[in-house]
């Protein structure tokens, strides 16, 4: 979830106009999209395809 | 004779070949069903209704003379509006873009008008193909023919309640986590997804570029078939087109499918309405008795189709809309404004992340082929909601709308592989229900023959709306 600085300033970045409700029910909006997103941090990338390990700076 | 305006395009295309009817007289009895319909269903943004009975005059004379073309020639068929058409306004289902006017056609209007199809005009959608319902304030919402309070579902909703009233022969949609399949299903009709890159997607406003499929919507598995005949072929000016053969035609000639296997993965299964699951496991055992065997699999990552699809079309369509999202964002339909918008506050690496996973979850699927032919599921897990229903119940449970309607046609979008609907039943409403068959990649032959077998082993095809 992001705090309430965190949203502001994502907002503020790309220009989304400051109407107070519609900014209430876009937060809720991004924080449903970050929680989806989040679920692809259960994924290590230990069994991923050769192609995509070229450079994998993660598996040091 | 039958309606004229509902059988199929192959029987209506054999009529044509045979003489037994003109093109004129097909356009004409298409112009009466749009006059009779439309004000309830809502499915055209624009309609070139004179300019196709003009072509359908010089078309019949074509045919007349001897110079019959195929198929195609003198079919009646629309396009979702975000297929662009020379000098036919092309809106993507937003009035930001009401008085724009292509110079060019898209590379699949260009081709069915080569092959002779004849366009009734252009069909309202989800704005920017940016939802799966078929809500549009812009243009008006679009309205099953089932039950014109119900969703057509999206994003090509005028794709889905068009083919399925008999407003023309066959319509093109666009599908991205499941718009060409989602309409068909909640509409009772079918809708072929192809292979990612078989058909061109050159002129044809992106959602999300690397998920993106053409495909059609048509009343039967055969006329889908010819639809996608007509428009695949490489594309040089669509960098991830790809050559291709056409789908046999021979799978018409057998409904016996013993040697075939069919998958069903149990994930697919969870979570569905209780008169749909009777609806599926009815169709697993008509599958069963057209001689195919039944394999149950399982698919894990499928908890991950949401997600992944997220993190990839969200970033693309928020990048693809910048501009406007910036200068005039009041004018974009709010809800689809809320999901550009949202695709802000997914990281560059998210982004990454997720088209780094792809490649997993594309090889886990792809291993259940190594022991079935195809996979079976419902196309949806529920029958038409009611339009602007942000929340829909299943068996006692509330779950969101559009996470529901695309749940199960992410995974073939985020894979590529080819999937059709075909419808499968009603439920008690009288609302149809839809069944998914996908294959391999590039095996849209094997899935047409599963589907066509099916299709003719029930009484499906010759139900209709009563509107």
């Amino acid at each position: 979830m992001l705090s309430k600085e965190e949203f502001i300033d994502i907002c503020r970045r790309n220009n989304i106009p400051e109407d107070p409700e519609y900014l209430t029910i876009l937060e809720r909006h991004a924080n449903v999209t970050i929680e989806s997103a989040k679920l692809l941090d259960d994924f290590r990338l230990e069994q991923e395809s050769p192609a995509f390990l070229y450079r994998d700076f993660d598996k040091g | 004779m039958n309606d004229l305006t509902l059988i199929s395009l192959f029987e209506q295309s054999e009529l044509i070949r045979d003489k037994a009817i003109s093109p004129t007289e097909l356009v004409d009895a298409y112009i009466g069903k749009i006059s009779e319909t439309e004000d309830t269903l809502n499915s055209f943004i624009t309609l070139t209704l004179d300019e196709a009975r003009s072509r359908s005059i010089q078309i019949t004379n074509q045919i007349n003379t001897g110079n019959y073309l195929g198929p195609l020639h003198g079919i009646p068929v629309a396009l979702k509006d975000l297929f662009d058409t020379a000098g036919i306004k092309t809106t993507s289902g937003s009035k930001i873009y009401d008085d724009r006017i292509p110079n060019a056609d898209s590379t699949v209007a260009s081709r069915l008008n080569s092959a002779g199809a004849i366009l009734l005009g252009k069909l309202n959608m989800h704005p920017f193909a940016y939802g799966p319902t078929g809500e549009n304030e812009d243009y008006g919402h679009m309205h099953n023919p089932w039950n014109p309070n119900k969703l057509t579902g999206g994003s090509s909703g005028g794709s889905g309640s068009s083919v399925s009233v008999g407003q023309c022969s066959a319509a093109l949609g666009s599908d991205t986590g499941g718009s060409v399949r989602i309409p068909a299903a909640l509409c009772g009709i079918v809708g072929f997804k192809p292979t990612y890159g078989k058909i061109s997607k050159y002129g044809v406003t992106p959602l999300s570029w690397s998920l993106d499929h053409p495909g059609p919507l048509t009343r039967t598995v055969e006329d889908s078939v010819l639809m996608i005949n007509a428009m695949s072929g490489y594309d040089s000016k669509d960098p991830c087109s790809i050559e291709t053969n056409q789908i046999p035609m021979d799978f018409m000639t057998s409904t016996d499918i013993s040697g075939i296997t069919v998958g069903i993965p149990q994930e697919f299964l969870e979570n569905i309405d209780d008169e749909m699951s009777k609806l599926i496991q009815n169709a697993i055992s008509v599958l069963k008795d057209l001689g195919a065997e039944i394999k149950t699999v399982n698919f894990p990552m499928h908890q991950y189709s949401e997600s992944i699809s997220n993190c990839i079309l969200m970033p693309e369509a928020t990048s693809y809309h910048r501009s406007i999202l910036r200068d005039i964002p009041e004018q974009i339909y709010e809800p689809v404004r809320l999901r550009l918008h949202a695709g802000m506050f997914i990281s560059a690496e998210q982004y990454v992340m997720a088209q780094r996973l792809r490649r997993l979850y594309f090889e886990q699927l792809s291993s259940l082929f190594d022991g079935v032919d195809v996979l079976v599921s419902p196309t949806e897990p529920i029958f038409a909601p009611d339009i602007l229903s942000d929340s829909v119940d299943i068996n006692g449970k509330s779950w969101n709308t559009s996470s529901v309607l695309t749940r199960l046609n992410r995974p073939y979008n985020i894979t590529g592989m080819p999937a059709i609907t075909v419808p499968c039943g009603y439920s008690s409403d009288s609302l149809p229900g839809g069944l998914q068959i996908a294959g391999k990649l590039f095996d849209e032959y094997t899935v047409a023959k599963v589907a066509y077998a099916y299709q003719e082993a029930c009484e499906w095809k010759t139900m209709h709306p009563s509107i």
